[in-house]
C-alpha cells in the first residue's frame, strides 16, 4: 500500500483558444510552418538534447514527426497534417498554414465560434465546387501524351524543398529523371483488368555530383569486393542470359534461430544440431545445382560452407539483400521468396533475369540485374547522388513525394497553378461570389449580413496569407485586378511603401515583375481590354471583381512554370478547413496529468 | 517525457561557423603546427595536426559543429586531403554572408551571387590547370623504352583505362565493367581488365618523383616514403627500378611505436608483429618459399561466422558410461592439423584471433600462425597466391592452398618490452602490396605521421588520376580574386554608362547589381584572407603586410603583368619594385602544385555548408524538461 500514491484529478481547461499561453504556442507553430514554406523557405535543425544526429529539413513530414508538443491542440493539428501527408505526400505545410491562419483570423474578427464554423463550411463548399467545375481558372489539364507538364509538375515539387540546394540545371535533370522513372513503372500495353503500378527503388550515393544521378531499368544490388575476383562468376558473365534465379527469405546461416527461444537437450550419440542443419543446407545446395540455378540470393546470411559449395559449381551467390529488395525482386523476376530450406524447392519458385552486368558508381560496385523481356517489367532503380548527407536525404524525400504526386495525376490528369496564384484566384472568386450573394446566403444560414461579411473576409484573408507565406525575404506581394494572379517583387526593387493608397495602380506599372507566380500571365498584356494590368498589395482590401480567364490561343500562351498537384491540394484545403473548424469548436480540454 | 524547445537564431549559426573556421588557420600551408586536445573528464590527450582529426576529437555540442564535422569527415573519406581548405573557406565565407545580411541583402540574392562567383572561379581554375606535361614533369623521351608511340600520343590516351596488365592475369576472370561515372559501356577495344578497377594508374611518361615533390606541401619525409613505395610497386610490377606505376589501394601503413623516426621504411608485402617463439620459427623458414592458407575469421573451434546467432541454451546429456574423455576441441584441432600437414602448409594467416592451444600445437609442427591481419592484406594475398579465402578451417582443401609466400624477420624490437616484439615481413610472389612502416619515439605522434602519409599518397594519386595540376601556394586563389575583381568592375562600367535603360532582364534594377557586386567582393576577400594566412604561416610576412602585398600584386596583374612574375614577386622577401627576385624563392614557389578535383570539391562543399547554415533559421531541441531552461533568453517552449 505504501507504493500507491494519490491520483491527481484531471485538469479541465475551458475555452482553450482564449488562453494566452495556448495562443502563444499556436502563433509560434504558425511562424515555424510559415518560414519553411516554399522554394525559398528556411531550414530547421532538429536534434535531441543529449546529442545524436542533427536533422536539417524544411519538409512537414520530417519536421512534425521529429518534434513533439505537449499542447493538445497542437497535437491535433500535427496529427491531421501527418495524416494528410501520409496519404498525399504534398501540401503538408499548406494544411498547417491555412488551418492556423483561419483560426487566427476568426479570432481577430471576434465572430462567435458557431457562426465562424458554419461560414467556413459554406465557403469551403463554394471553393470545392469551383475547383471541380470545368471552367475553373486555376486548373490546367495535364496532357499525358507529352512529358512537358509532367516534368514541370515534378520539378515544382522538387524545387519546393530548399534543403536539397539544387541549381536550375540540376532541378531540371532530377525532374526529368523522376518522370522517366515514373514512366518506367507504368505497365505497357493491355494487361489484365487490374493495372498495378511498379516500383522505383532508390539507391543513395553520397559524395557525387547531382548530375551523376541516373535511372536504370531493373535492379541494382550491392556486392562485396570478394565476389568480383571470384573465378566462378565467369560462368555467369560469359554466357548470355536468361539466368535462373532462386530467392530465399529465411536465414541460411546454419543457426537454430528459426526454432525460437528455449533450451535444447542433446542426448549422447545424437549428432550435433549444427551439423544436421549444415547437412540440410548442403542438400539444398545440391538441389539448386541440379536444377541449374545460376543466381542464388538470400535476404539474410548464407553459411560460408554453402557459399563455397555453390561457387565451386559456378553459381553466383548474393547474401544480405535486406527486406526492402525482396518485393521488387519478386515482382521483377517472378521468383517466390522461399521460406524454408528443409523442404525441396518447387519449380515455380524460380525466377528469371535477362542478364547481369557490373556497374561502378563512384566508389561502389553494384550488380545490375536486367529484367526479363516477358512479362514487361515495371521495376526500375534510381541512383540519387548528392554531395552531402543532409542534402541527399532532402532530395530523396523530395523525389519520393514527386513520384507520389505523379501517380496521383494518373487518376486526375489535372494540375493547379502554383506560385500562390491558385490561392489568390480562389480568394478573389470567394470575395466576389460571397459579396454578391450576401443577402440571400446570410438569411438562409441564419446569420446577420455583417457577420457573413466578416466571416468571408476572414476566410479570404487566410487564403491570401498562404500566398503571402511564399515570401521570406521582405519583398512585396501583389495581386492583379484582372486575372487575380499573384505577383512578387523582390525586396530592394519596390518603391518604399509609406502610405500607399489602397488601389494605386500607376506606381506598380514599371516595377512589377515580368510574370506572375505561376508564369502564365505576362506583364505586357494585350491592351485589347482597353488598359494594361493593375495591381494592388495583397494584404489590402480591394473591391470584389470577377477574375477573368486568359484569352488567346493555347499555342502562343506561355506554359505555367510552377504547378501543384490537384488531388493533394484539394484534399489539403478540405483538411485544413475541417481541422480549423474542429479547433474553433472545442470548448473544454480535459487532461489526465498522472 | 520531454517537451520541445525552440531556439530562435539570429544567424548565430553563421557566427558559430565563422568561429569554427578559425580552427583551420594554423593548419594552412606547409608549416603545420601541432595541437594538443585534452579531454578534461578522462585526462586523455591527443596530438593532432590536421583539420579533420581536430574536428573528430572535439566534442562539439552545437548543431552547426556537428554539421561541419559531418561535411569534413565525408570529404576526408573520399579525398583524404583538402579538409583544411574546406573549413577555412567555410569560415571566411560565412563571415562574408553575415556582412551581406547586415547590409540588408536578401538570402536568395546572396546565394545566387555566391554561386555565380564560385562557378566563375571554377571555370578559371579549369582553364588554368596545368597538365602534367606542360608543368615539365615528364621524363624525357629517351627514357621511355619499350613503349609504343611517341610520348605525346601516350599522354593523350586516358591513362586510367589502359593498364598494361603487368601482373599475372591468369587467375582473374574477365568481368565486363562499365567503368565511367556516367554509366557508359566501354567499347570492346578499350575493354577494361579487372586490374583497372583497382585504380592502378599507369603513367608511362610521367615523372612521379618530381610530381611528388611538387605536391609534398611541406611533408617532405612523408612524400619521400610515398615515392619509395611507388618505386617498390613498380619494381614488383615488373617495370624495373623506375617509378612508373602508383596504386594507392595497394598501400598499407604499419605504425610501430618505440623506434626513432630514422627507422621509417618501405617494405614489400605486409608486416606483422610476432612473439619471440614465433620469431624463432621464422628464422627456420627464412628464404624458403612456403605454402599458405587464409582464414577470414577466428581460428578456433568455437568461432562461428558473422550472422550466425549462437544458441546459448544447448545442453549435452551423456550417459554415465559415456566418458570418452575427448573434448570436442581436441577433435577439431586434430582434424585441422591433419589437413594442414597433408597439404604441406607452413603458414596460416588469420584475420581474427587464433586459439592459444592450437597456435602452440601448430608451432610444434613448424606451422606459423599469424593472427589479426587486415582484410585488405588478406585479399591481396589471396589474389597473389591463388589461395581461396575461407571462413572455417574445416573448409580447407588442396584447392584452397596458395604458394609462393616468403617470410623473413625485419626487425627485432625486443627492447620495447611488449610481448609481440619482432616485426616480420610476409611477401607473396607477384603481389604489389607495399607496407610503409612508420615509426616514432613519441607514440602520440604516430597517428599524425600516418595522417600526413596518407594525405601525401592521395594527393599523388589524385594528381595522376586527373592528369592535371593547379598552381599552388595561393597562385590559383590570386587568379580567382583577380577575375572576380575584373568582373565586378566590368559590370560597374556597364551600368554607369547606359543609365539602366536597356539593361537585360536579369539585371533589372541597379540595386540588385550593386548587391551582387558587394557579395562577389566579400567572397573575393575570403580568398585573399586565405592567401594572406598562407603567407603568414610560411613565415614570410605578417598579416597586414600580406594583405598590402596581395593588393599591390593584384594591381600589377590588372596592369597586365604575367601571373608568374607577379606571384614570384609576391613571395620574395625583398619586396622591391624593381623586380629583382631571389631566384631560389621563385624556383621553389613555382614548384608547388595542388590537385584540381580535390580543391574544387572542397570549395563546393564549403559553399554548401555555408548555404545550409545561412538558410537555417530555427533550431528545435527535443527531450528537454521545460523547467530547466526558463532562464535562457532566446529559447521558447513549445
Amino acid at each position: 500500500m505504501a507504493r500507491l500514491s494519490k491520483k491527481t484529478p484531471s485538469v479541465c481547461t475551458d475555452n482553450p483558444l482564449s488562453k494566452s499561453e495556448v495562443n502563444r504556442k499556436i502563433t509560434l507553430m504558425r511562424e515555424i510552418l510559415d518560414s519553411s514554406f516554399g522554394p525559398n523557405g528556411r531550414l530547421k535543425q532538429i536534434h535531441n538534447n543529449v546529442g545524436g544526429h542533427v536533422l536539417t529539413t524544411s519538409t512537414s513530414s520530417s519536421l512534425l514527426q521529429a518534434f513533439y508538443s505537449s499542447e493538445p491542440l497542437l497535437k491535433l493539428i500535427n496529427a491531421s497534417i501527418l495524416n494528410h501527408v501520409s496519404r498525399f505526400s504534398d501540401c503538408g505545410l499548406y494544411v498547417g498554414i491555412l488551418c492556423l491562419s483561419l483560426i487566427k483570423h476568426v479570432q481577430e474578427s471576434d465572430l462567435r465560434p458557431s457562426v465562424a464554423i458554419s461560414m467556413n463550411k459554406h465557403l469551403l463548399e463554394l471553393c470545392t465546387s469551383y475547383l471541380k467545375h470545368e471552367d475553373c481558372n486555376c486548373k490546367v489539364t495535364i496532357d499525358l501524351g507529352s512529358c512537358r507538364s509532367l516534368v514541370t509538375l515534378a520539378r515544382s515539387v522538387i524545387s519546393s524543398k530548399p534543403g536539397s540546394m539544387l541549381t536550375e540545371k540540376e532541378k531540371q535533370h532530377i525532374g526529368t529523371l523522376t518522370v522517366h522513372a515514373f514512366l518506367l513503372t507504368v505497365p505497357d500495353g493491355e494487361t489484365s483488368d487490374t493495372v498495378r503500378l511498379g516500383r522505383t527503388v532508390m539507391v543513395a550515393m553520397e559524395g557525387q555530383s547531382v548530375l551523376d544521378s541516373a535511372v536504370f531499368h531493373g535492379l541494382l544490388v550491392d556486392v562485396p569486393d570478394v565476389l568480383l575476383h571470384s573465378i566462378h562468376a565467369e560462368r555467369i558473365t560469359l554466357r548470355p542470359g536468361p539466368f535462373r534465379l532462386a530467392l530465399f527469405s529465411v536465414s541460411l546461416s546454419g543457426d537454430l534461430s528459426a526454432l525460437g527461444k528455449g533450451s535444447l537437450e542433446v542426448p549422447s550419440g545424437a549428432p550435433d544440431p549444427e551439423d544436421v542443419v549444415l547437412e540440410q543446407l548442403l542438400g539444398l545446395g545440391e538441389q539448386v545445382v541440379n536444377n541449374q540455378v545460376d543466381v542464388f540470393m538470400c535476404q539474410r546470411v548464407i553459411h560460408p560452407v554453402l557459399q563455397q559449395y555453390l561457387r565451386k559449381h559456378g553459381v553466383l551467390v548474393i547474401e544480405r539483400l535486406g527486406i526492402a529488395l525482396i518485393d521488387p525482386i519478386v515482382q521483377m523476376t517472378g521468383a517466390q521468396a522461399v521460406a524454408s530450406y528443409q523442404t525441396p524447392i518447387s519449380p515455380e519458385a524460380y525466377g528469371q533475369v535477362k542478364g547481369i552486368c557490373v556497374r561502378t558508381v563512384g566508389p561502389r560496385i553494384l550488380l545490375h540485374l536486367l529484367p526479363p523481356e516477358e512479362p514487361a517489367s515495371t521495376i526500375c532503380t534510381m541512383v540519387v547522388c548528392h554531395r552531402n548527407e543532409t542534402m541527399l536525404n532532402e532530395l530523396k524525400s523530395a523525389i519520393q513525394k514527386a513520384e507520389h504526386v505523379l501517380r496521383l495525376t494518373l487518376r486526375d490528369p489535372v494540375a493547379l497553378l502554383g506560385g500562390g496564384c491558385t490561392e489568390t484566384l480562389l480568394a478573389a472568386y470567394c470575395r466576389n461570389k460571397g459579396t454578391s450573394e450576401a443577402m440571400d446566403a446570410s438569411s438562409s444560414m441564419g446569420v446577420s449580413r455583417s457577420e457573413y461579411l466578416l466571416g468571408l473576409h476572414a476566410f479570404c484573408l487566410s487564403l491570401e496569407s498562404v500566398a503571402l507565406a511564399l515570401d521570406h525575404d521582405g519583398g512585396t506581394s501583389l495581386i492583379d485586378l484582372t486575372h487575380a494572379h499573384c505577383w512578387y517583387i523582390p525586396s530592394g526593387q519596390a518603391p518604399q511603401s509609406g502610405t500607399l493608397p489602397l488601389v494605386e495602380t500607376s506606381q506598380w506599372g514599371n516595377e512589377a515583375p515580368p510574370t506572375c507566380g505561376c508564369g502564365i500571365v505576362e506583364r505586357r498584356t494585350r491592351p485589347e481590354q482597353g488598359m494594361g494590368l493593375e495591381w494592388t498589395l495583397l494584404n489590402c482590401r480591394y473591391p470584389p471583381f470577377t477574375p477573368t480567364p486568359l484569352v488567346g490561343d493555347a499555342t502562343s500562351a506561355p506554359q505555367p512554370r510552377v504547378l501543384d498537384s490537384f488531388t493533394a491540394k484539394f484534399n489539403a484545403l478540405q483538411v485544413a478547413v475541417e481541422t480549423a473548424n474542429l479547433i474553433l469548436g472545442i470548448r473544454f480540454i480535459i487532461q489526465d496529468v498522472n | 517525457m520531454g517537451s520541445t524547445i525552440i531556439n530562435q537564431r539570429v544567424h548565430i549559426g553563421l557566427q558559430q561557423l565563422t568561429a569554427l573556421g578559425t580552427v583551420a588557420h594554423s593548419f594552412l600551408g606547409p608549416n603545420k603546427k601541432y595541437k594538443f586536445i585534452q579531454d578534461e573528464s578522462t585526462g586523455e590527450c591527443f596530438l593532432v595536426c590536421t583539420c579533420f582529426s581536430v574536428m573528430g576529437h572535439l566534442e562539439l555540442d552545437c548543431s552547426i559543429g556537428q554539421l561541419a564535422n559531418e561535411t569534413i569527415q565525408a570529404h576526408q573519406k573520399v579525398f583524404r586531403s583538402g579538409t583544411c581548405c574546406l573549413l577555412f573557406l567555410a569560415g571566411v565565407w560565412s563571415r562574408a554572408a553575415l556582412e551581406c545580411l547586415h547590409r540588408g541583402i536578401s538570402i536568395p540574392d546572396i546565394k545566387s551571387a555566391m554561386l555565380e562567383g564560385l562557378d566563375m572561379c571554377t571555370d578559371v581554375c579549369r582553364s588554368n590547370s596545368v597538365s602534367i606535361a606542360d608543368a615539365g614533369l615528364i621524363v624525357s623521351a629517351s627514357d621511355t623504352s619499350g613503349t609504343s608511340g611517341s610520348p605525346r600520343t601516350m599522354l593523350r590516351r586516358p591513362a586510367l583505362i589502359r593498364s598494361q596488365g603487368s601482373l599475372g592475369n591468369e587467375k582473374h576472370s574477365r568481368i565486363k565493367l562499365s567503368h565511367s561515372r556516367h554509366f557508359r559501356e566501354i567499347d570492346k577495344d578499350a575493354e577494361a581488365t579487372p586490374q583497372s578497377f583497382s585504380q592502378a594508374v599507369n603513367s608511362e611518361v610521367v615523372d612521379i618523383p618530381r610530381i611528388a615533390e611538387a605536391l609534398s606541401h611541406g611533408c617532405a619525409e612523408a612524400m619521400s616514403l610515398v615515392v619509395k613505395a611507388c618505386r617498390l610497386q613498380s619494381k614488383y610490377g615488373g617495370r624495373g627500378d623506375s617509378c612508373r606505376t602508383f596504386d594507392v589501394n595497394k598501400l598499407v601503413t604499419c605504425p610501430l611505436p618505440g623506434l626513432s623516426e630514422a627507422h621509417q621504411s618501405v617494405l614489400p608485402g605486409c608486416v606483422v608483429l610476432l612473439s619471440a617463439e614465433q620469431a624463432a620459427l621464422v628464422h627456420r623458414m627464412k628464404e624458403k618459399s612456403c605454402q599458405a592458407v587464409l582464414i577470414d575469421g577466428d581460428l578456433s573451434e568455437k568461432y562461428r561466422h558473422l550472422g550466425f546467432n549462437k544458441q546459448t541454451d544447448i545442453r549435452y546429456v551423456t550417459g554415465m558410461s559415456d566418458c570418452k574423455g575427448l573434448r570436442e576441441s581436441d577433435a577439431w584441432e586434430d582434424r585441422v592439423l591433419t589437413i594442414l600437414l597433408n597439404n604441406s602448409v607452413s603458414l596460416v594467416v588469420v584475420s581474427g584471433e587464433a586459439s592459444e592451444g592450437f597456435a602452440q600445437c601448430c608451432m610444434r609442427h613448424c606451422i606459423l600462425v599469424v593472427e589479426r591481419v587486415r582484410p585488405t592484406v588478406l585479399k591481396d594475398l589471396a589474389e597473389a597466391t591463388g589461395a581461396v579465402l575461407v571462413t572455417y578451417a574445416t573448409q580447407l582443401s588442396k584447392h584452397c592452398v596458395g604458394a609462393g609466400v616468403k617470410v623473413s624477420i625485419w626487425k627485432d624490437c625486443s627492447g620495447s618490452g611488449r610481448r609481440l616484439s619482432t616485426a616480420v615481413n610476409i611477401v607473396a610472389d607477384g603481389s604489389r602490396l607495399v607496407t610503409v612502416v612508420l615509426t616514432s619515439s613519441i607514440q602520440g605522434k604516430l597517428q599524425a605521421l600516418e595522417d600526413q602519409f596518407w594525405a601525401c599518397a592521395f594527393r599523388l594519386h589524385h594528381a595522376l588520376k586527373d592528369q592535371k595540376l593547379l598552381p599552388g601556394g595561393g597562385m590559383t586563389e590570386l587568379l580567382c580574386v583577380h577575375h572576380l575583381q575584373n568582373h565586378i568592375e566590368g559590370n560597374g562600367c556597364q551600368t554607369n554608362g547606359k543609365g539602366g535603360l536597356s539593361v537585360p532582364l536579369d539585371k533589372q534594377a541597379t540595386g540588385g547589381n550593386m548587391n551582387r557586386d558587394y557579395v562577389l567582393c566579400v567572397m573575393a576577400d575570403g580568398w585573399t584572407d586565405y592567401i594572406s594566412t598562407l603567407m603568414l604561416n610560411s613565415g614570410t610576412r605578417s598579416k597586414v603586410e600580406a594583405w598590402t602585398t596581395i593588393n599591390q600584386q593584384l594591381r600589377y596583374l590588372k596592369g597586365g603583368l604575367s601571373l608568374d612574375v607577379v606571384f614570384s614577386r609576391m613571395l620574395s622577401r625583398d619586396d622591391t619594385e624593381s623586380g629583382v627576385v631571389n631566384p631560389d624563392m621563385s624556383q621553389s614557389a613555382e614548384k608547388v602544385y595542388d590537385n584540381v578535383t580535390v580543391k574544387l570539391e572542397a570549395w563546393r562543399k564549403a559553399l554548401d555548408l555555408v548555404f545550409l547554415v545561412l538558410q537555417t533559421d530555427i533550431e528545435i531541441i527535443t527531450g528537454i524538461d521545460p523547467a530547466q531552461v526558463e532562464s535562457k533568453s532566446n529559447v521558447v517552449v513549445l
